[in-house]
């Protein structure tokens, strides 16, 4: 081919490969002209650039040459003639094979594994026979082995062809009662070998083959044990980081740390084959984090339960596919995906936990109580691993948590108060608390309980002599187990003990609490009694602040379910429900959708307490939070506005909640450039009010220190907005310890003062801190830490090592894509900020392709036109570094007058 | 070649800077020098075979260079430039294996089967990487460069700009356009349409 040509040829392919993928069959046939020949060419390079399979991306493997000696096809080892190669791993090769001495014309998998030390040639020889005597229909057991005439061992088993059972019931759309039907064959195998005394410690999908006309069969049997057995129980030498290729996803917290092996290890694989057959996700995955990181959860870390993480969103960025989303799940369980978390909530959540419980002993003690407890579901009958479920859970909470000493006086206001936990949710902090108590009144037993608490509590009954938080909580757990009986008081009491913990920004515990309530009133009452209704929408609210707001949705939409099937006017807690689900709807990115919803409750609230009523008012001022979300600023900032004057003319308006109206009036006005004067002037106030009113103690004067330091920055008094910022770390450390989300988040605040001023370097100490909190309290797939990140990713960007910087901002959108989806305001703005990294790196087109993907995404938003104008401020930075002035003029004309 | 024909390290630095230099003949005599030293550190490594170990290019080019840079001194000049040389000869060792193999390709997904093993590699076949070679040969000689440096020399795309004397954005091209044209070699069945779905 001429060069000129072949010239062409990429010419055109590169630039079309700048468009998106949609548009590329019209951009073929403009460039080529009517030149089919040309057009061909060019297609076909486009066509194998989106059908690339990756193999090119990775330096090739070079195993083949370093094995040095061959099998060729048709040599004969032992009895058996090699036919081909079928595979080949880290341990030697695999080929298919058949006798070679004519006596039957049985097809066998045989592997070669190359030099091998004395030992494992003696025990292959020695322990063949007892694996060769384990028969079972679903077992592929060991047939033969022995050793080459060169002295390599080799291992022989019955040939099966099949898929790994994950990818089989996906592929068959198996039904979650056909699938559990499948695993009970394995378990049938599985307690077969146990009763031989044979353990197979490395049980995974990919050891589970399914044929095509679905005969299970098991493979490699006491195999893993037979090739590693000086590793004691660690068949998975996990501290060196070269033998990747062994990966423990599936592997007990005992294998992983070198001790005993029993059969209790298997059960835990079991445990997490069922989980992924279920969820449609393993519970632990190794794609994005290091191997060492991947041990210590799998050791440390409680998984999501399958129910949870079968809605949950999951994937790299790169890698959001159909498949593993909740709907792609579901789908290949011929269902729903409510459905799906549903049929999983409840008994099979309880039993796939069972079985992969830390420690061995806690697990079921066999397969055939796994395989019972199968059964029961299956026939609807109570299942053996919802007892003691809760209890397990408390325990473990208190073996982790060393906690501190908090005061008890902490606990009071956490049992009694409730506030929640975002800062932009103060408002309705206090109405909470209002409500909180209430309920309380109306109930003596409740606080009845309560004060017995507190009466218990002295310090000198504990011992070391300090009543922690934890003592309480413990006290707490017990005391509600005593209320046999007593269903509506005990949910209650678990509600209460869950926003306990989640102001000690222990969500996850919170949730489970939450959840448990949710699970006893439905036991005892079936799923229409109006207690529900409150303890949804507190595990809504748990689900929300653990970060799954996927789950979230789904538990806060049934609870306004339940409304509309029992007819009648709303009650006003279904304002609140509604409110709630508004602000998730916001975090998943669907702004619209949050409008509308908080639209409704507030037709609710005013219906139910009437215009002028400090309830009604909050839930404008959620209505307004969701304009400024949306980028309305001014609409926001008006509404705001009218809401603290309306306030402000109720009799004895509640500080905390009239504080928090002034503080996001001060905010908007700071966001829009408006009057500083006036803004500086209101922080002041909120901040002297809240003093003199309810002292430091008040969440929201943190709240007040921060907006008032932001303020002065804008002022230009750095000094001042440094002290301030410092000083709101410090009181939030003094409240809530050092290791608290609230910590986090006044940290990430001050360190974004410091980016911003040209101190990247402290900054990013402080970002390091505060991703510290993160990944010790909301964990790392929490929209928090992804928070971080981003800011972290900043300060890096400042410092010029912008390949960090890039890294880690693709961690953020990561997260953000995972929890949130993709088109939401958060993840534009994270990709602006990669863009602008790689601007920096003189990588324009792929900063330019992340502007388009940001540009697009806002466009779809409402009311964004503060950020589209971002947006294209940083199309004319790019392009006027590119070289590219027309396209720089075409954007400065769209930046707009706020820029 | 047998391993009489390997040298002292220093003779190889000192080939290779001539190499640098323009000089052809001191390149055709540094290659076969570089092409020993990897068929002997592959060998080597069979133990970490294996030990469940999978190797990979990138650790016999580093491993190669490393050994034959002793007694050179730290040479940031020469670091990529010998790393590029190294994976060109680490493309003529994998071929020229490939061509002394005849094995037929792996079986589909339906006959899968392990031994308590990893998980498989996916690594080109012999007559994949015979192809590969063919389609090399069509490439301009810069962007057959690139390749080699990336998929036999798993070189960073900094080290490959260093060593060609081009911009990493220019590497980064070169690449993009070099694999679909590879790809499309390597797999025509796949590529029965003209134009992709969207």
């Amino acid at each position: 081919m001429a060069s000129e040509r072949r010239q062409r040829i990429e010419e055109i392919f590169e630039k079309i490969l700048e468009r998106p993928q949609a548009e590329w069959p019209g951009a073929l046939s403009e460039a080529c002209r009517g030149d089919g020949e040309l057009e061909a060419e060019v297609g076909k390079l486009l066509s194998a650039h989106a059908r690339m399979d990756g193999i090119l991306d990775k330096p090739s493997p070079v195993s083949e040459v370093a094995s040095g000696r061959m099998d060729r096809p048709d040599s004969v080892i032992g009895r058996y003639r090699l036919l081909k190669e079928i595979g080949k791993g880290g341990m030697g090769t695999v080929y298919l094979a058949e006798r070679a001495d004519g006596h039957f014309k049985q097809r066998v998998a045989l592997k070669v594994i190359p030099l091998a030390d004395e030992d494992l040639r003696a025990r292959v020889v020695a322990e063949r026979q007892i694996l060769a005597s384990l028969q079972h229909p679903n077992i592929s057991r060991l047939l033969d082995g022995g050793v080459t005439e060169d002295g390599r061992p080799f291992l022989v088993m019955g040939y099966v062809s099949g898929l790994p059972i994950d990818v089989y019931c996906d592929r068959m759309r198996l039904s979650l009662r056909e699938r559990l039907g499948v695993f009970l064959t394995v378990l049938g195998a599985v307690e077969h070998a146990h009763r031989n005394l044979v353990v197979h410690r490395d049980l995974k999908p990919a050891n589970i083959l399914v044929s095509p006309s679905g005969e299970v069969k098991l493979l490699d049997f006491g195999i893993a044990k037979l090739l590693n057995p000086n590793l004691g129980g660690a068949d998975f030498p996990v501290t060196r980081p070269e033998d990747r290729a062994l990966t423990p996803e599936y592997a007990s917290p005992e294998q992983v740390r070198g001790e005993v092996i029993t059969t209790a290890a298997d059960i835990y694989s079991l445990g997490v084959i069922l989980y992924q057959l279920l969820a449609g996700q393993r519970p632990y995955s190794i794609q994005d984090g290091s191997l060492p990181e991947l041990v210590k959860k799998i050791c440390e870390d409680d998984p999501s339960p399958p129910s949870a993480r079968a809605v949950e969103r999951d994937g790299s960025v790169e890698e959001i596919s159909r498949d593993a989303s909740p709907e792609g799940v579901a789908e290949a369980r011929d269902t729903t995906a409510a459905r799906l978390f549903r049929s999983l909530r409840g008994d099979l959540d309880a039993i796939v936990m069972k079985a992969m419980r830390k420690e061995p002993g806690r697990r079921y003690t066999s397969v055939e109580l796994l395989a019972q407890d199968i059964c029961h579901y299956l026939e609807g009958l109570p299942v053996g691993a919802r007892r003691g479920n809760r209890w397990y859970r408390i325990q473990k909470f208190a073996s982790r948590h060393r906690m501190g000493a908090v005061a008890a006086g902490i606990v009071a206001l956490s049992l009694v108060g409730g506030a929640g936990t975002a800062v932009w949710q103060a408002s309705i902090a206090a109405r909470e608390r209002d409500r909180a108590q209430d309920a309380l009144r109306g109930s003596e037993e409740v606080t009845e309980f309560l004060l017995g608490l507190f009466d218990s509590s002295h310090p000198d009954d504990t011992p070391g002599g300090t009543v922690t938080v934890l003592d309480l909580l413990r006290r707490g757990q017990q005391r509600a187990d005593s209320l046999v009986g007593e269903p509506v008081v005990r949910a209650r009491l678990l509600q209460v003990m869950a926003r306990a913990h989640q102001n000690l920004g222990q969500y996850g515990d919170a949730k489970g609490l939450a959840e448990d309530a949710v699970t006893l009133l439905e036991t005892e009452f079936g799923e229409d009694h109006p207690e529900l209704l409150p303890a949804l929408y507190r595990w809504g609210i748990a689900l929300k602040n653990h970060g799954q707001y996927d789950s979230a949705r789904i538990v806060l939409e049934r609870a306004a379910a339940s409304q509309d099937e029992n007819g009648g006017s709303p009650v006003a807690e279904m304002g609140d429900v509604l409110e709630e689900l508004a602000r998730v709807s916001i975090y998943l990115g669907d702004l619209s959708g949050a409008e509308g919803l908080a639209k409704r409750a507030l037709a609710i609230k005013e219906g139910s307490f009437g215009r002028e009523h400090s309830e009604t008012l909050s839930t404008l001022g959620a209505l307004a939070s969701i304009y400024r979300f949306q980028g309305r600023f001014e609409l926001a900032e008006s509404t705001f506005r009218e809401v603290l004057s309306r306030r402000r003319a109720l009799e004895n308006p509640d500080l905390t909640v009239l504080t928090g109206d002034m503080l996001q009036v001060v905010d908007l006005i700071r966001v829009q450039q408006g009057n500083l004067d006036e803004a500086e002037a209101l922080a002041r106030e909120a901040v002297t009010v809240l003093h003199d009113g309810s002292g430091i103690g008040n969440r929201n004067f943190v709240w007040g220190l921060t907006t008032l330091g932001v303020v002065r920055e804008a002022q230009g008094d750095l000094e001042e907005a440094e002290t301030l910022l410092n000083q709101a770390i410090d009181i939030r450390k003094r409240t809530y310890g050092d290791f608290h989300p609230l910590v986090a988040e006044a940290t990430g605040v001050l360190a974004g003062f410091l980016t911003r001023n040209g101190r990247p370097a402290e900054a990013e100490s402080f970002f390091r801190i505060a991703e510290e909190i993160d990944l010790q309290t909301v964990g790392r797939d929490h929209s928090r830490h992804a928070g971080t990140l981003s800011g972290l990713a900043l300060a890096l960007m400042e410092q010029g090592r912008l390949e960090e910087a890039d890294s880690v901002i693709g961690i953020s959108l990561q997260i953000r894509t995972a929890t949130q989806g993709r088109r939401t305001p958060n993840v534009a703005q994270g990709l602006a900020y990669l863009a602008e990294i790689r601007r920096r790196r003189d990588r324009f087109e792929e900063a330019e392709g992340f502007l388009s993907e940001a540009l697009e995404i806002v466009s779809d938003l409402p009311g964004q036109g503060t950020v589209h104008g971002r947006i294209h401020d940083a199309f004319v930075r790019l392009y006027d570094h590119w070289g590219k002035p027309e396209d720089a003029a075409r954007h400065r004309a769209l930046v707009g007058p706020n820029h | 070649m047998t391993s009489d024909h390997r040298s002292t390290p220093g003779e190889v630095t000192r080939l290779l800077s001539e190499a640098r230099d323009g000089d052809d003949l001191a390149l055709k005599r540094v290659l076969p020098l570089i092409y020993e030293e990897l068929r002997q550190l592959a060998r080597s490594q069979v133990r970490r075979e294996a030990q469940g170990h999978t190797l990979h290019a990138t650790e016999l080019v580093h491993e190669a260079y490393l050994k034959l840079s002793v007694g050179s001194g730290p040479d940031a000049k020469n670091r990529p430039h010998l790393l590029a040389i190294a994976s060109r000869a680490m493309r003529q060792l994998l071929v020229d294996h490939a061509r002394s193999r005849n094995a037929k390709k792996r079986g589909g997904e339906w006959q899968r089967t392990t031994l308590a093993d990893g998980p498989m590699i996916r690594e080109l076949a012999p007559e994949e990487l015979l192809t590969l070679d063919n389609a090399l040969k069509e490439l301009d000689p810069r962007q057959r460069r690139v390749v080699e440096c990336r998929f036999f020399g798993g070189l960073e795309e900094l080290e490959i700009a260093v060593a060609l004397d081009v911009s990493e954005r220019t590497v980064r091209r070169d690449w993009v356009k070099a694999r679909a044209w590879l790809y499309s070699r390597l797999y025509p069945e796949e590529l029965d349409q003209p134009t992709p779905e969207g």
